[in-house]
């Protein structure tokens, strides 16, 4: 009965996508090169003296989070054709190989600030001309996820979603299908963050995982950086999703709608007071809760056993953003989503989760006397995971809730300058304050998904601390490229009723090197050793925000990570291949026993059931991109393979990490049909191929007993991870409309699995026919996304 | 074009809902299915010593095949000398049963080996570190008072020589506690205990706290206890309601590990009922005398193999049916240290203490 409800619900899921009446949509936002070089101006502090007749309002890629001038430059021009130099506090352009003489006036200004100003300086250049073939140049640990594209991706949801993005890429392998759960270079789950503007975001799902529970429509540009970490980035052991919000605009007033079968949303961008201060918002509601209700009602008896479906899901976006003056600016960001979900299963027993997250930050930006430039920030973060059921055990009726929760108070301050020929330097100090309160025991009230809990039967609840001093130098040169990056950590935790603190000091570092064997072919490098100082129990692998984070003591103590990566990179024309070889070790990895518990009350005992263990994982990861106005394709394999040791795991033996997929193959095309000025429709596919994961396989059965002396069989597994589930392959196909009219529309239609390959989730024995049985949960469906922009 | 609609519709929710499970073949491994071995040393002297022998079946097999061909024993070694001092073989009794052929205390704090060989498969063995002697004090006066019924104590008997060599002695070993009551059908487990105890594991951990817990069976209805008795069952529940109110109830057990040499804490249970202590001989209830002992804890002290054996069953059989989970199936982890086999050698000690002594 209990399988029948599990498929049921994702059916229930899956039938509300089949009408099609919804739809998800999200504006095609091509950054220029202007646009970057205005907020490259205003991050740095620098004035750009350049011919006006260069083109700079083309269209590029952003590179607007970047964190380092002289990188963002390259990164920007390089192979364009436009030559860049950094003199003082000032940016020279020209066109490349040109001899100009240049010297700076007494008063600078540019012609990119919004204002204009008396005696501007402009053409002081000589004519430039952009070359046609762009060199290409990337970090070795940075994947620059393109926004654009991610709009044009078919998805189950027909949402738009970075993390689908992502689980395209080399070294990324998936967990449970249409999940938005990562393991990256053979690390946890948990040992990815996404950050919000540099806050953390834990609960980064909505929908049980099927899609992210931030929308990209307040994003400017997101970076997924695997190695070769910043200095400002910390507590993290495999990737780093390093989400940049946008700023409202401060001329114009514009809003946005969309709607989907799952998401309904909307978006504003204003000035509140013009060329002062602006305003982006953000709301995205679900309708699954009553379409839930609908399909029930329509379907009726086949429900039986899952009855009363409600679900609760939304997430809300606010940035202010103050120019004071020239040299200082000060913005202000909330945000905030929620999942909630109950249903009653079986007739008695009535079931509840869902997740929450707030973040609220402020961040100040200032231009320093001497080409100082700082940016200081305070944040606080919350996270909370919640379940619930109400059961009748043995004639007692139990309503026991598990609520798991995270609170971050997080202060930083960092300074960098541009140091000319000497590179760019950039150091801070950051101190993170938080709550842990994992597994908290306790009850709820009423019967909906939202109501409040009273306080707590039992608590987890520790105070930990985590000071970090951090620096990063960078130097560009034509031959070559170095980064060098340091952090120092003072850790300190304390239990509740336990007097003493524990503390952990443990240094970080990262070194990125690149060098330029030719102009089309580098050799390139990444070392890492890192620290994280939580863990995370995984229940079901499928990226649902209910996992269970906790913090580092001494039985769990910091998990650490040593990585190297070296590879070639070459650029000719519009393609450009990427192929390195990756090694890396992790130590203090968690292992939680009770991951088929995660929804039931024994969770509440969850810190005697974690072991403390190490892995690996090594692999060879290949890129290969083409950009073309028409045609465009990406091409990414890895090859690799993970597995993990616990001491009193399968008996002390190495065994295979569960989404160790030996062979990822993703190719990507995108093919533009039409490209005027009235519209663009382009065909966009997807195909992907892995080898399946990894199943705990029960061999037999036999007896154990129990503390009453009773009798109960019990499965006998082999190893852990014994069996190897069949191939996961894909095949989406979509088509992209986009109406250039008076009001911007954009209209994605798309099939996801053409193939209708049931592909695999899980195994399961049924104990009627005696056999085993794959579980499939998404077959071929319609995906639409529309949006409109007023 | 609307019927084309609405037949590709139907066509997609067809497919939508079929398929979704599907049969595949797999090699279960059922061949070479191993031995099962479940050996606990009774750390009571008057108990005999036994195990259970027998073969894991394939899934799709009845019934589990004994093992009665074997030769079973254990040893253990001098730990100044190293040397085998002491060899206890076991005989086949039935079926899976097999008992130690001559009765003899087993050595307390001291490591033993289980050698279990059969033929035409490879050495089984398994060692264990038997229990250093524990004492339990229950309510050591025996006067009323706040401390009397609900503090338990806990200390390692010093009587053993080498108490030395076994610093830290209870760091090896958890407890376990239920409780029962005497009711006309005999003895019957009582639903729910609590403890202050910091160790006290959680995850059998249902609603509610102890101040929750009633008292079942009011004096008021029809037949009631003497003033006296009613008195110290109101104190009993009383004062520990005072301590422990705000303490969540453990559903039928309560495991406490991180114990130490001299803890002192308190535990209790519940709901009791009047009804199974009072004076009325006619009809219901239990006929009681002075010194009646009608309520009782069951104190076990695993040491760490049976512990991590008997704590991972409690733990996967106390709720495994959740919606959400029944279709990832993972190991539930359930502890062996048993070698070329599966199962449990381990070693307990048990014993009893009365509460509401009347």
């Amino acid at each position: 009965m209990s399988k029948l409800s599990f498929h049921f619900i994702w059916a229930v899921l899956i039938v509300t996508l089949l009408p099609g009446f919804g739809q998800s949509l999200l504006a095609q936002i091509r950054s220029t090169y202007a646009s970057e070089m205005n907020a490259l101006k205003d991050k740095y502090n620098v004035t750009f003296v350049y011919d006006s007749s260069l083109p700079l309002n083309v269209a590029c890629w952003s590179v607007a989070s970047r964190l380092s001038l002289s990188r963002s430059l390259r990164e920007l021009f390089d192979g364009t054709g436009i030559s860049y130099e950094i003199k003082g506090r000032t940016v020279v352009l020209r066109k490349a190989e040109a001899s100009v003489s240049y010297s700076e006036p007494p008063v600078l200004y540019d012609t990119l600030y919004p204002r204009g100003y008396d005696g501007a300086v402009q053409d002081t250049l000589l004519a430039a001309r952009v070359e046609a073939d762009r060199v290409v140049h990337r970090d070795a640990g940075t994947r620059l996820v393109a926004l654009p594209e991610i709009r044009t991706m078919v998805s189950a949801t027909g949402e738009a979603d970075a993390i689908k993005y992502i689980q395209t890429l080399p070294g990324v392998s998936t967990g449970g299908e249409g999940s938005s759960a990562i393991y990256v270079r053979g690390g946890n789950l948990g040992n990815n963050q996404t950050t919000l503007d540099g806050v953390s975001l834990y609960g980064g799902s909505h929908l049980l995982g099927l899609t992210s529970a931030y929308p990209t429509d307040i994003l400017s540009s997101i970076n997924f950086r695997l190695g070769g970490f910043h200095g400002d980035e910390s507590n993290i052991t495999s990737s780093h999703i390093d989400l940049q919000t946008a700023d409202g605009s401060f001329t114009k007033k514009s809003f946005s709608v969309s709607a989907s079968t799952f998401i309904l949303g909307g978006t504003v961008s204003m000035p509140l007071v013009r060329n002062k201060v602006s305003l982006l918002g953000s709301v995205r509601v679900s309708p699954l809760g009553p379409a839930f209700r609908a399909v029930q009602s329509a379907v009726g008896g086949a429900l039986d056993s899952l009855s009363r479906p409600r679900a609760v899901v939304y997430d809300a976006f606010a940035k202010v953003k103050w120019l004071i003056n020239d040299d200082n600016k000060l913005s202000f960001l909330a945000f905030t989503s929620k999942d909630a979900y109950s249903y009653v299963y079986g007739g008695d027993s009535n079931e509840k989760m869902g997740w929450d997250n707030i973040i609220v930050s402020g961040r100040y930006e200032g231009h320093l006397p001497r080409g100082w430039n700082t940016e200081d920030g305070i944040a606080y973060n919350r996270f909370t995971g919640q379940q619930g059921i109400i059961r009748d055990m043995d004639g007692t009726l139990n309503n026991l809730a598990i609520v798991s929760s995270v609170d971050e108070l997080t202060a930083n301050a960092v300074l960098s300058r541009t140091l000319g020929s000497g590179g760019d330097l950039r150091f801070g100090v950051r101190e993170r304050f938080a709550v842990f309160n994992p597994g908290t025991a306790s009850t709820f009230k009423g019967t909906g998904p939202l109501q409040p809990l009273d306080s707590p039967r039992t608590d987890h609840i520790s105070h930990s601390s985590i000071s970090t001093l951090h620096a990063q130098w960078d130097l560009s040169r034509e031959a070559f490229e170095l980064m060098v990056s340091g952090k120092m950590n003072a850790y300190g935790g304390h239990n509740s009723g336990v007097e003493a603190w524990d503390w952990f000091f443990n240094p970080e570092g990262s070194v990125l090197t690149r060098l330029n064997l030719l102009k089309w072919l580098s050799v390139e490098g990444t070392v890492d050793w890192t620290a994280q100082y939580y863990h995370t129990l995984e229940g079901v692998p499928v990226g649902w925000s209910v996992d269970l984070l906790v913090p580092t003591n001494p039985s769990r103590p910091p998990e650490q990570a040593l990585q190297y990566y070296a590879g070639l990179f070459t650029s000719f024309g519009q393609h450009h291949i990427t192929i390195g070889a990756y090694d890396k070790k992790m130590y203090n990895l968690v292992y939680f026993v009770d991951a088929s518990q995660l929804f039931s009350s024994a969770i509440a005992g969850w810190s005697h059931n974690i072991k403390v263990g190490t892995g690996t994982s090594r692999g060879v990861e290949f890129l290969y991109e083409k950009d073309g106005d028409v045609l465009d394709w990406r091409v990414a394999y890895t090859l690799s393979k993970t597995d993990r040791t616990f001491e009193k795991v399968n008996d002390g033996n190495t065994f295979p990490a569960k989404f160790d997929r030996r062979h990822i193959l993703n190719a990507t095309v995108s093919y533009t049909l039409v490209d005027n000025q009235r519209r663009t429709i382009a065909l966009t596919g997807l195909y992907t191929w892995q080898s399946g994961h990894w199943e705990t396989v029960a061999a037999g059965e036999y007896p154990g007993m129990t503390l009453h002396g009773k009798t109960v069989d019990l499965d006998y597994f082999t190893s852990v991870n014994n069996y190897e589930m069949p191939p996961y392959i894909r095949l989406d196909l979509g088509c992209n409309f986009t109406f250039k009219g008076k009001h911007l529309q954009t209209l994605n239609l798309g099939v996801y699995n053409v193939l209708n390959r049931h592909n695999p989730f899980s195994v399961i024995y049924d104990d009627r026919s005696r056999e085993w049985r794959q579980v499939s949960l998404i077959p071929i469906m319609p995906s639409f996304s529309y949006r409109i922009q007023l | 074009m609307r019927a084309m609609t609405k037949t590709m519709f139907l066509m997609t929710v067809a497919m939508a809902l079929t398929g979704c499970v599907e049969t595949i073949v797999m090699d279960p491994h059922e061949k070479d299915l191993p031995v099962v071995v479940n050996c606990v040393l009774e750390g009571n002297s008057s108990k005999q010593q036994s195990l259970t022998l027998q073969y894991a079946k394939g899934k799709s097999t009845q019934n589990y095949i004994p093992v009665e061909d074997a030769e079973v024993y254990i040893t253990c070694e001098s730990e100044n000398t190293h040397k085998q001092e002491d060899t206890l073989s076991f005989v086949h009794v039935e079926g899976c049963l097999w008992e130690i052929e001559k009765l003899k205390r087993i050595r307390p704090d001291t490591e033993y080996t289980l050698h279990i060989e059969i033929p035409g498969r490879d050495h089984i063995w398994a060692k264990t570190k038997t229990l250093p002697s524990i004492r339990v004090g229950m309510g050591v006066s025996r006067e009323v008072e706040e401390d009397m019924w609900s503090h338990v104590s806990l200390e390692e008997f010093a009587r053993w020589p080498n108490r030395l060599d076994v610093n830290g002695s209870l760091e090896g070993c958890s407890l376990y506690v239920t409780a029962q009551e005497y009711s006309p059908e005999g003895w019957k487990d009582l639903d729910y205990l609590v403890t202050d105890h910091p160790g006290v594991d959680d995850f059998n951990i249902v609603e509610g706290r102890f101040s929750d817990v009633p008292l079942l069976g009011h004096p008021e209805d029809s037949i009631y206890l003497d003033s006296y008795y009613d008195t110290l069952i109101e104190m009993f529940y009383g004062i520990d309601q005072e301590f422990l109110s705000g303490f969540p109830l453990h559903k039928g057990i309560l495991r406490i590990s991180n114990l130490a040499d001299g803890d002192l804490f308190r535990i209790s249970t519940g709901p009791i009922w009047y009804q199974n202590v009072y004076t009325n001989y006619e009809s219901k209830g239990i006929k009681w005398t002075f010194g009646y002992r009608g309520f009782r804890y069951y104190f076990y002290f695993f040491n760490n193999d049976l512990d991590e054996y008997l704590r991972s069953i409690e733990r996967h059989t106390f709720e495994t049916d959740h919606f959400l989970t029944t279709v990832y199936s993972t190991d539930p982890g359930i502890h062996s240290n048993i070698n070329n086999g599966i199962g449990v050698f381990g070693c307990s000690y048990t014993c009893l203490g009365s509460f509401i002594r009347l």
